[in-house]
């Protein structure tokens, strides 16, 4: 079984500009369980564009493992980026404003330095940008996957 | 927003679409349907090998629109702090 284990390293810049090592679990407490991700076209979008010459390169940031979520969300510009088709919408529910439609689309998700990839899900376009994400994992990628959370070692495990 | 031509086009015939081609999944660029296709994955691969690496729009033709939440977000309680 594939295991994928993150222990967040902190940064803190003091008030006189001198840098200082925050622990990890004060980082994770922050943060939260971030991983690096690469996010590219589905397959199925890929080959035909690689079988005709042409080149896709992955889109790599930091991703937020989100358990409320249930569905998987992507930057909208990561979208852009990358040309990803609208294969669908969504009705995103909230309970502070209107409902809004979103976009939803094909991504392959890999989780750097785990080598797994979580293929040609649907994930919902959204505004990430502002918090240094580019996608959150939900409920719909980690109905796959055994998630342990280890806030006293600021560390959290993935498995599949 | 991406894609609102296509969107607006489906929208606009998925009705007589429904007749014959329910569960299909429609390919669309601009006002142009480049076809009907079994699964999803037939028809991200055909546009891809028509259009490339640009938007197009895949649908399956007759889907209501999916509800979703993702309250972290919507609260804007991503990356807040106490």
């Amino acid at each position: 079984m594939p295991i994928l284990s993150v222990t967040l390293q902190g940064e803190a810049q003091l008030p006189g500009g001198q840098k200082a090592v925050v622990p990890p679990a004060a980082a994770l407490t922050r943060a939260g369980p971030v991983v690096k991700v690469s996010i590219t076209p589905p397959e199925a979008v890929t080959q035909p564009i690689l079988q005709a010459g042409g080149t896709i390169t992955p889109y790599v940031g930091l991703a937020l493992i989100d358990t409320g979520a249930s569905s998987t969300c992507i930057d909208e510009d990561v979208a852009n980026t990358l040309s990803l088709p609208v294969v669908g919408r969504a009705r995103m529910a909230s309970a502070t404003e209107p409902d809004s439609i979103r976009n939803q689309y094909p991504v392959q998700i890999e989780f750097v330095g785990w080598g797994v990839k979580g293929g040609a899900n649907r994930a919902i376009g959204a505004n990430l940008k502002p918090q240094n994400l580019v996608a959150l994992i939900g409920r719909d990628l980690l109905n796959k996957c055994l998630l342990v959370y280890n806030g006293p070692s600021g560390s959290f495990s993935l498995a599949l | 927003m991406t894609l609102d031509k296509e969107l607006a086009f489906y929208d606009a015939h998925v009705e007589e679409w429904k007749q014959q081609h329910a569960g299909q999944f429609v390919v669309i660029r601009g006002e142009e349907v480049l076809g009907f296709f079994a699964t999803e994955n037939d028809a991200l691969s055909a546009g891809a090998g028509e259009y490339g690496a640009v938007p197009f729009l895949v649908r399956r033709v007759g889907e209501p629109v999916q509800d979703v939440n993702i309250p972290a977000y919507t609260l804007g309680l991503i990356g807040a702090h106490p």
